[in-house]
């Protein structure tokens, strides 16, 4: 089955990736083409611009405006990487026209989005997927069948590090991003502690001083103390956009599970191959599988099954990792001290 | 009354503790330094001073028991205190009541009461004995490396550190590691060199919360064994402190430090790629290492014997530094023995 994907904004860098493979190009636009996974059948982009650039260069009808799109162009699913703030109407409309959503992470950016982002999809039999690409990399898989075995035992103290350089543009506009590092680097990571421990947070509390970058309005250093729910082992999470330009990679996303029989520590961007160029531009270039390759695939594949895969993460997942970067902004004004994961309350049907 | 000290004549010294701290790290440091003369080596083990003999048979020196014995040497100028923990207090204190220099090992010791009474003490001698607290990262190249960039002001201001340290919680004698009273468990043994180090980085801490606890099985019930720190500093700056005891014995030594400032950051770890030798044997973990000829026990043995050769004296970690971050561990072990309480240290 081919599906046929309408893509919802190109505002996420991400956005570019997903559309080179499912077109069937590696995504960091070297190796071999492969048979199109499946097709792109429109773009939707409120940035004129960007979005007659990219049909043109996908070879695709352009919409100013996603809901002209849904109604217009017989799709079977949509990518949503659009500003974060954006998520929950196109989240709605899509639902509504019944079509099979990946959405970029974070899902939301309140409670409130998330629960009317709930509502909608529960009464409309479509596939959510929450772009947890994570999930799929070869080191996180290892790490679950090592885990599954059960020879560590039990999982006694989590670190982790979802560290970053400032990505730039939107994401520092706190009405469009909701937030800066804490909300943009809390969610992988929660994400994969929930899936390695099957246990949800419980409680949380952050920090956050003084900023890297004092031009910014949002904050670009965080610092997450957990407890999980059932068990209440400390966790940690760093998920600073600390960085600098020059840094040789984009950031990192690194756990250690300290265990009962011994440690797991997984480093999910480290292989690499060192690349310097005459200029001084010096970087690591990542070797190996494509991360966001396997997620397409897969919810190809869930699409196809009517069902959504196993590994994948549905709106569940991307909800409970999203309250806790929330708890986290709330502990904030709280100063500093532990609070409970909010939970999601049902909104009441609007008119 | 010490007899004045001449600065070119080698310090005459005595080593209390035979364990891994005097045996391993400041021993073969020590006899490589043409300032030190090493007269006397005290150890309540038979056995140790039996291996001491075996490791160093061309070194004619006194083998006491009873670190009385060596303190009532006149010869002696300056001790070094590697004994455990639970005894720092009790030896450092004998050793300048008895006119001696001392060095003595972190952490200064296991009581913030013991620690302060010490620092009287010294304090009050200061204009002819120093007391030295060895926090070696002070030391250590790739540390010191990191706050002369910092204090260069080429990276800007500190904004956010993060420092971790692991290794399985050591044998020691009589298993006091083990004993939460004893050695203050992982937080004073291991956070503290990264607390101090961050403290002599970036100043005041303005408050402390942890997480963290009992993981291993291994010690005392009370025994903290694992902790994730969090320093607030007077400066605006954070920090996150991890370390851990409850890793397998196969766990190499770890250590890992970053800091970004404003206008870059820096970072070192002990890992593969960031050092110069690697060591493989039949049957042995693979050791990695950087092997300083002048490593941080060398450089600070060095400060420690220029101080003692020097007037005026001027420990060069003031004890009451030494102090200061025992009482920032301290408060982070009181925060998690209250469930992540902010605990504002004095």
């Amino acid at each position: 089955m081919t599906v046929k994907f309408g893509m919802i904004s190109f505002a996420h860098g991400h956005a570019d990736s997903y559309a080179e493979i499912i077109k069937g190009n590696s995504s960091n636009g070297e190796g071999e083409t492969k048979d199109p996974l499946s097709e792109i059948v429109a773009i939707s982009d409120n940035d004129e611009r960007r979005g007659l650039d990219r049909s043109k260069k996908f070879g695709c009808k352009y919409f100013r405006h996603y809901e002209e799109m849904l109604e217009n162009v017989e799709i079977d699913a949509v990518v949503i990487a659009s500003e974060n703030s954006m998520h929950k109407n196109q989240v709605v409309a899509s639902a509504r026209a019944r079509k099979h959503i990946l959405c970029e992470k974070p899902i939301a950016i309140t409670i409130d989005q998330l629960s009317e982002m709930k509502d909608e999809l529960e009464k409309n039999n479509v596939i959510f997927q929450t772009a947890f690409v994570m999930r799929y990399a070869s080191p996180v898989l290892e790490a679950c069948s090592i885990l599954k075995e059960g020879k560590l035992g039990e999982i006694k103290a989590i670190s982790a590090t979802n560290h970053g350089k400032y990505p730039g543009g939107w994401f520092g506009k706190r009405e469009l991003s909701g937030g800066g590092a804490i909300m943009d680097h809390t969610v992988h990571v929660a994400d994969l502690i929930r899936l390695f421990t099957g246990d949800d947070f419980g409680q949380v509390r952050a920090s956050s001083r003084k900023n890297l970058r004092s031009e910014l309005v949002v904050e670009d250093v965080g610092l997450l103390y957990a407890k999980m729910k059932k068990t209440g082992i400390p966790v940690s999470i760093d998920c600073s956009w600390s960085r600098p330009d020059a840094w040789p990679i984009w950031g990192d996303l690194i756990i250690e599970l300290v265990c009962e029989k011994g440690v797991l520590k997984i480093d999910c961007f480290r292989p690499h191959m060192d690349v310097a160029l005459n200029g001084g531009s010096f970087f690591w270039k990542g070797v190996g599988e494509d991360y966001n390759e396997k997620m397409i695939s897969s919810f190809c594949d869930s699409i196809e099954r009517k069902k959504l895969s196993s590994i994948g993460a549905g709106f569940d997942d991307g909800a409970k990792a999203g309250l806790v970067a929330l708890a986290a902004y709330s502990s904030l004004n709280r100063e500093s001290s532990y609070v409970d994961l909010p939970s999601m309350v049902t909104v009441p049907k609007s008119a | 009354m010490m007899n004045p000290v001449s600065s070119s004549s080698a310090v005459n010294i005595g080593i209390i503790g035979l364990g891994h701290a005097g045996m391993s790290l400041h021993l073969p440091k020590l006899c490589r330094n043409t300032r030190a003369s090493i007269l006397a080596v005290a150890d309540i083990q038979d056995e140790r001073l039996t291996k001491f003999s075996l490791a160093y048979p061309n070194l004619k020196v006194k083998k006491v028991r009873d670190y009385q014995e060596l303190l009532e040497d006149e010869k002696i100028q300056a001790v070094f205190v590697t004994s455990p923990t639970p005894t720092h207090f009790e030896i450092a204190m004998d050793a300048l009541r008895a006119g001696k220099h001392v060095f003595c090992e972190k952490p200064i010791s296991s009581s913030v009461e013991e620690a302060t009474q010490l620092v009287q003490e010294a304090e009050s001698r200061s204009q002819s004995q120093v007391l030295m607290i060895g926090h070696v990262i002070r030391y250590w190249p790739d540390y010191v490396a990191i706050k002369r960039t910092i204090d260069s002001g080429t990276i800007g201001e500190p904004v956010i550190a993060r420092a971790y340290r692991a290794i399985r919680m050591p044998d020691g004698w009589e298993d006091f590691y083990g004993k939460s009273d004893q050695s203050g468990g992982v937080l004073f043994d291991l956070s503290i060199h990264d607390i101090d180090f961050l403290i002599w980085c970036l100043g005041n801490v303005s408050s402390v919360y942890a997480q963290g606890g009992h993981l291993s099985g291994r010690g005392d019930r009370d025994l903290i064994d694992y902790a994730q720190v969090h320093l607030d500093f007077e400066s605006g700056a954070m920090a996150y402190v991890e370390s851990n005891w409850a890793v397998p014995k196969s766990f190499p030594f770890t250590t890992a430090f970053e800091i970004s400032c404003r206008g870059g950051m820096v970072s070192v770890s002990n890992s593969q790629a960031h050092s110069s030798m690697e060591l493989t044997m039949d049957d042995q973990e693979k050791l990695i290492r950087n092997p300083w000829e002048r490593d941080g026990y060398f450089l600070e043995e060095d400060a420690f014997l220029d101080s003692v050769t020097s007037t005026p004296h001027g420990s060069p970690i003031a004890p009451k530094d030494a102090l200061y971050s025992l009482k920032v561990a301290n408060a982070a072990r009181e925060s998690i023995h209250y469930n992540g309480k902010e605990v504002f240290p004095k």
